[in-house]
C-alpha cells in the first residue's frame, strides 16, 4: 500500500494518466488504477471525487452527463488540453525521480 | 413478527437522505456518488455477494462522509485550507473567557481544595527544586582549573600483615619527587597542607585565623588560581615566599602594595609576598587564603624527613593527558613497592580524581547524601504530585456532568480535552509560581540545615527553572490527563446519566492504590527518621568509656604551650574548674597509628597496629577513662616521661599478655614498660569498633588542653576559661574555638549524622504533611458526597460513632495496607542505615510499630475530624442540602 503522502502526490498524475486514453468515469477510473497497480494503489474511493472536483474547477478536465442504457446518469470525464501539459510536466518530474532512484540502486554508478 | 426484507431501493433512499444533509454536497455530487454507490454495489452482487450485505460495505466508504464534504468544500473554495463555514473555530475567544471563569468560579467555591491541590504540589516543586539545586551547587565544585581531568590525588591502601585494611588520604614525604622522577605518566606533583591557627604579623596586625595552604612551587602549574600582582615564577626556588589572596593582602596590607613585603608567621619565620591571587572561589574543594612553601615546616633547616612513614597532607599529580589513570596508580604501586617492609605492610596505590575529589573524597562521601536527597526529594515530589492527580481526577469525575452538557450543546472532544488540560496547566503554574517563593522562603532554613551555602540568586539557574518547569508540567498533564481523556471521550447520554452524574461514592481502584503507596513512602520515610533520632542520640549519649560532659577543649597557641604549667595553675584557681590536662590528640578523633610495635613475648609471626597518641599529666583522671590495672601517668615517677607506656585493654588482648605490668613494649625503637592498663574508651566515631591503644607521656607535644569542670557550672566555668586564655594569650586563640566537648564531637564527628537526620526529618515531614493534606482532601470530598447517605442512615437510626467509624474504616484500611507493605522497604532501610555503625541501636519491632502507629494516627486524626464533623450534622440539613 502506498503512503497518504504518496498517495496525495500521485492521485491527480494518475488520474490525468487515465484520462488521456479516453473519456472515463469515476467507478471505473478507481477501478482501473487498482488494476493496472495490482491493487498496490487503493484509493479511499469516495474521496476521489472531490479531486475530480478540483481538477475541473481548476481546468485540467472537463466533465459531461451521460445517460446510460440502464437510465443512470454518469458524469464523464475528459482531458482538457490544458491538463495534457500539466500531465506531461507532471509526468517530467515524476521520471526525474524514477531516474534518480534507477541511478542510486545501480551498483555500476558511483555517488559522488 | 415478520423478518422485514431488504429493499435496495428504500436502503438507497435513506442513504440519500443523509448525504443531502452535508453542507458541501450538491445535487449533482450526489447523483455522482449515487452513481457510484449502485456501480459498486452491483459489481460486489456480481461477485456473488447478497444484495443487503453489497449495499452495507459500499456504504461504509461513506463513513467518513464529513471529510467528504470538508473535501468538497475545500475543491471549491477560492482560499486553500478555508474552514468550512459549519466547522467551529479552532479558537473561540469567548470560550476561553468561559473556561477561565468556570476555572476561577471553581477554585473559588472550593477553596480548601484548592489550597491542598496547589499548595501541595508547590511544596513538592520547591522541595525537589532545592534539592536540584544543592546537587547543581554541589556537582559544580573544582570546574575552574583547566586541566582538571589531569589531576589527581595519590592515595594508598595500606595493607598490614596481620590483614587488616585502611584507606589512608594522607601521604609521603618522599612520594612526590619519587613520582616526578619514576612514574612516565606523571608530569607535575605537588604536595599540599592545609595548617589552621598560624599566626601571621605585619607589624602591629596579627591574625591566627587565616588558612595556609603549603604547597610546592609546581602548585600553580597544576591548578587555576590567577594572579592578579606579581608571578608565580619566582615562587620556584624560594623557601620563604607567600602568595595571599586579595581579602588578605586588603587585612595586612589595606591599600599599601603587597609584593616584596615581609609576613612574620609564628614570629619565627619571614615570608615574602611574591603574589596576590583572587580570592579561591567558593566551589572549590581546597580553600585558603595564603600559599606558601610545603618545607616551611622544616625550617629553619629546610630539611625534609626522607622516611616513607603516613604523614597527614596530600599529593597531587599532573598526569600526561589522556593517560590511563589505573594503570599510571598501577604502575605506581609496583615501582613504590620496595620503600615498604613487605613483613608489615604493603600499600596499594590509587588516584582519586581532582573532579571526584569534593563528592567522593574517600574518607566522608558526599555523593551518597545526594543521592539519598535527590531520592527523597523525588518521593516528595510523587507524593505531592499523586495527590494533584487524586484530588484533580476526584473533582474532575464530578465535572462529568459539565461535560456532558458541553458535548450537548455542541463541544467537541478536542476542546474538552483542551479545557481540562488548559485548567492543569493553570493550577500547575500557580502551583510552580508558589514553588519558586517557597524555595527562597525554604533556602535559609535549608542552609542551616545542611550546612551548605545556596544563593537565592541560584534560582535564576536557567537548567534549575527549565526542570521545575518540566515537573510542573509532568504533573500538570498527569493530573489533567483523566477528565481529559475518559471524560471528553465520553458519550453525552452517559456522563449525563444519573448515577456517574453524582461522582464517585468510593474510591476507586487507581486512587485507593495511590494512597496506599503515598503512605507507605509516608511510612518509609517516618522508620528512617526515627531510626536516625534514635541513633544520634545514642551516639549524643552513648558511654565512650571517658565522661565527655562538662569537659571544655582549649586549642593550645605556641604560647600557651610553652606556658602550659601557668594555664594550668591559673585555671586551677577557679572554683568552677576541677582538673586540667592536655594531649596531642583530640580524644574524639585519634587516628594516628603506628605499626613499629613489639613486645615482651611476642609471637614473631604476630604484628600489631596501634593508635596512639601523647598526653600530660592528669589525662585518665581528668577525662575520667579508668585505669583497670597498675597506675596512671604521675608527676611522682618522673621515668614514666622515658619509658612508660599506657595500653588499652584491647592491646591487652590483643598481645595476648596475661599480666601486662612491667611488661617491655617497644614502640617506634624506644623501649619502655607498661606502667597501667586503660578501660578501652571509644577514640573514633561509633562507626568503628575499638582498637588498640597505646599513651605516651610527653607534655611537650601536646596541642590541646582538657579542663574538667564542675557539673552545673557551665556558664561560669566556659567564662573563666576565655579569660584566663584571653589573659595568658590574647589575640592567638579565637574564643569559637574554646567548645565544650560534647558539642564539639557533634559538631565535628556527626555532622554528617546531623545533616542526614535533620534533612529526613524535615524530608519525612513534609512527605507525612502532603500525604495527610492530600487524605484530608479526599476525605473531605468523599464526605460531602455522601451527605445524603449520612443524612438517611441518622434518620433510621445509625449513631454518630457508628457513621464515623464507617467513614473512617475505608481510609484507615488503606494506611494499614501501606505500613504493611512499607515494612519490608522500611527494614531493608534500617539496615543499611545502621550498617555502617559498628555500634548501634538495635533494629527493634518496636520502632517499626512506632512508624505503622504514627501514620495511622496521623491519617485517623485527619479523616477523623471530618467523618465526626459528618456524622454530627443534623440529618435535616443534610438531606436539604443541594
Amino acid at each position: 500500500m502506498l503512503s497518504k503522502a504518496l498517495v496525495a502526490a500521485s492521485t491527480k498524475p494518475m488520474i490525468l494518466a487515465i484520462l488521456k486514453r479516453g473519456e472515463n468515469y469515476g467507478y471505473r477510473i478507481i477501478q482501473s488504477v487498482r488494476e493496472i497497480s495490482g491493487g498496490e494503489v487503493d484509493w479511499s474511493e469516495p474521496m476521489l471525487y472531490p479531486v475530480l472536483q478540483r481538477l475541473e474547477r481548476d481546468g485540467l478536465v472537463n466533465s459531461r452527463w451521460k445517460m446510460t442504457e440502464r437510465g443512470r446518469f454518469r458524469k464523464y470525464y475528459r482531458l482538457t488540453r490544458q491538463g495534457a501539459e500539466e500531465l506531461g510536466r507532471d509526468l517530467a518530474q515524476w521520471k526525474a525521480v524514477d531516474f534518480a532512484f534507477h541511478r542510486l540502486l545501480d551498483p555500476a554508478v558511483e555517488l559522488p | 413478527m415478520e423478518k422485514q426484507t431488504f429493499d435496495l431501493e428504500s436502503a438507497i433512499g435513506g442513504w440519500r437522505t443523509d448525504m443531502r444533509r452535508k453542507e458541501a454536497v450538491q445535487d449533482g455530487d450526489l447523483t455522482e456518488l449515487e452513481g457510484y454507490l449502485r456501480d459498486k454495489i452491483e459489481d460486489l452482487v456480481d461477485q456473488g455477494i447478497g444484495e443487503e450485505e453489497a449495499f452495507r460495505r459500499a456504504e461504509a466508504e461513506f463513513r467518513a462522509a464529513g471529510k467528504l464534504d470538508d473535501d468538497y468544500f475545500r475543491a471549491r473554495a477560492t482560499r486553500r485550507n478555508g474552514r468550512p463555514p459549519w466547522r467551529a473555530p479552532r479558537f473561540v475567544p469567548a470560550l476561553a473567557w468561559q473556561y477561565l471563569k468556570v476555572l476561577l468560579r471553581k477554585s473559588r467555591r472550593q477553596k480548601m481544595f484548592f489550597a491542598i491541590n496547589i499548595g501541595g504540589l508547590a511544596l513538592g516543586l520547591a522541595v525537589c527544586l532545592l534539592a536540584l539545586l544543592w546537587i547543581g551547587n554541589e556537582a559544580g565544585f573544582d570546574r575552574f582549573h583547566e586541566r582538571l581531568a589531569d589531576i589527581a590525588q595519590v592515595y594508598g591502601e595500606m595493607k598490614y600483615a596481620n590483614g587488616e585494611r585502611m584507606t589512608w588520604t594522607g601521604s609521603f614525604y618522599p612520594l612526590s619527587a619519587e613520582l616526578k622522577a619514576k612514574s612516565p605518566e606523571v608530569l607535575e606533583t605537588t604536595r599540599v597542607s592545609i595548617v589552621q591557627g598560624i599566626q601571621i604579623r605585619n607589624g602591629d596586625k596579627v591574625f591566627t585565623d587565616d588558612e595556609i595552604l603549603l604547597a610546592d612551587p609546581s602548585f600553580f602549574k597544576m591548578f587555576d588560581f590567577p594572579f592578579v600582582l606579581g608571578s608565580p615564577l619566582n615562587a620556584v626556588g624560594s623557601n620563604s615566599f607567600a602568595v595571599i589572596s586579595e581579602r588578605m593582602a586588603a587585612k595586612y596590607f589595606g591599600t599599601e602594595d603587597p609584593l616584596g613585603k615581609t609576613l612574620k608567621a609564628d614570629d619565627k619565620l619571614d615570608l615574602t609576598v611574591i603574589g596576590v591571587m583572587k580570592n579561591v572561589p567558593r566551589r572549590s574543594s581546597l580553600q585558603f587564603d595564603c600559599v606558601a612553601p610545603f618545607v616551611v615546616q622544616f625550617a629553619p633547616s629546610f630539611k625534609e624527613p626522607d622516611h616513607w612513614g603516613g604523614n597527614p597532607f596530600a599529593t597531587y599529580v599532573l598526569l600526561r593527558p589522556g593517560a590511563d589513570q589505573a594503570a599510571a596508580a598501577a604502575n605506581m604501586t609496583r615501582f613504590l613497592a620496595g620503600h615498604f617492609d613487605p613483613s608489615k605492610l604493603a600499600v596499594d596505590f590509587r588516584l582519586l580524581p581532582f573532579s571526584r575529589k569534593h563528592l567522593h573524597e574517600p574518607d566522608a562521601p558526599l555523593a551518597p547524601i545526594m543521592r539519598l536527597f535527590g531520592l527523597v526529594a523525588a518521593l516528595i515530589l510523587l507524593i505531592a504530585g499523586i495527590n494533584y492527580m487524586n484530588l484533580s481526577t476526584a473533582r474532575g469525575a464530578v465535572r462529568a456532568r459539565e461535560a456532558g452538557i458541553r458535548k450537548a450543546v455542541g463541544g467537541r472532544k478536542a476542546d474538552l480535552m483542551k479545557q481540562f488540560l488548559g485548567e492543569s496547566l493553570v493550577y500547575s503554574a500557580l502551583a510552580l509560581a508558589l514553588a519558586l517563593g517557597l524555595t527562597l522562603l525554604l533556602l535559609p532554613v535549608f542552609n542551616q540545615v545542611m550546612g551548605s551555602e545556596l544563593r537565592p540568586s541560584l534560582i535564576a539557574n536557567p537548567w534549575a527553572l527549565l526542570s521545575a518547569l518540566g515537573l510542573a508540567i509532568v504533573a500538570a498533564l498527569a493530573a489533567g490527563a483523566y477528565p481529559a481523556f475518559v471524560l471528553a471521550g465520553q458519550e453525552p447520554r452517559i456522563v449525563l446519566g444519573a448515577r456517574s452524574a453524582a461522582g464517585p461514592r468510593g474510591l476507586g481502584i487507581l486512587r485507593k492504590s495511590l494512597i496506599v503507596f503515598q503512605f507507605a513512602l509516608a511510612c518509609i520515610l517516618i522508620v528512617g527518621m526515627i531510626i536516625l533520632d534514635r541513633q544520634i542520640s545514642f551516639i549524643k549519649n552513648a558511654d565512650l568509656g571517658y565522661d565527655r560532659h562538662n569537659l571544655i577543649s582549649v586549642p593550645l597557641s605556641r604560647s600557651l604551650r610553652k606556658n602550659f604549667e601557668t594555664l594550668r595553675t591559673e585555671l586551677l584557681r577557679h572554683p568552677s574548674i576541677q582538673s586540667v590536662t592536655s594531649s596531642a590528640q583530640n580524644p574524639i578523633n585519634i587516628n594516628s597509628n603506628v605499626y613499629d610495635v613489639d613486645w615482651e613475648g611476642r609471637n614473631p609471626a604476630q604484628t600489631l597496629t596501634m593508635n596512639f597518641d601523647w598526653v600530660g599529666f592528669d589525662y585518665f583522671e581528668t577525662l575520667r577513662i579508668p585505669i583497670v590495672e597498675g597506675r596512671p601517668f604521675s608527676r611522682q615517677f618522673q621515668a614514666d616521661l622515658e619509658s612508660g607506656f599506657i595500653v588499652n585493654e584491647t592491646a591487652v588482648r590483643m598481645m595476648g599478655l596475661e599480666h601486662p605490668i612491667g611488661r617491655r613494649l617497644t614502640v617506634f625503637g624506644s623501649e619502655g614498660l607498661i606502667v597501667g592498663v586503660a578501660k578501652d574508651f571509644h577514640f573514633e566515631p561509633l562507626r568503628t569498633p575499638i582498637k588498640p591503644f597505646v599513651f605516651f607521656l610527653n607534655p611537650n607535644r601536646v596541642s590541646e588542653c582538657f579542663v574538667r569542670i564542675s557539673p552545673g557550672a557551665e556558664g561560669e566555668a566556659m567564662r573563666d576559661v576565655k579569660s584566663v586564655v584571653g589573659t595568658l594569650a590574647s589575640g592567638e586563640t579565637s574564643e569559637s574555638d574554646i567548645l565544650f566537648l560534647d558539642d564539639q564531637m557533634m559538631r565535628d564527628q556527626y555532622q554528617y549524622e546531623e545533616r542526614i537526620g535533620s534533612g529526613t526529618r524535615m524530608a519525612s515531614l513534609l512527605a507525612v504533611l502532603i500525604a495527610s493534606a492530600g487524605l484530608f482532601g479526599l476525605a473531605a470530598f468523599l464526605t460531602e458526597r455522601r451527605t445524603k447517605e449520612i443524612g438517611i442512615r441518622k434518620i433510621v437510626g445509625a449513631s454518630e460513632s457508628r457513621i464515623a467509624l464507617e467513614l473512617s474504616r475505608e481510609f484507615a484500611g488503606l494506611v494499614i495496607l501501606a505500613d504493611l507493605l512499607a515494612l519490608p522497604a522500611a527494614y531493608f532501610l534500617g539496615r543499611t542505615l545502621l550498617g555502617g555503625y559498628a555500634y548501634h541501636i538495635p533494629l527493634s519491632w518496636s520502632l517499626f510499630a512506632l512508624a505503622a502507629a504514627s501514620s495511622l494516627a496521623i491519617a485517623v486524626f485527619t479523616v477523623g475530624f471530618l467523618t465526626i464533623r459528618a456524622a454530627r450534622r443534623n440529618p435535616v440539613e443534610a438531606l436539604r442540602y443541594e
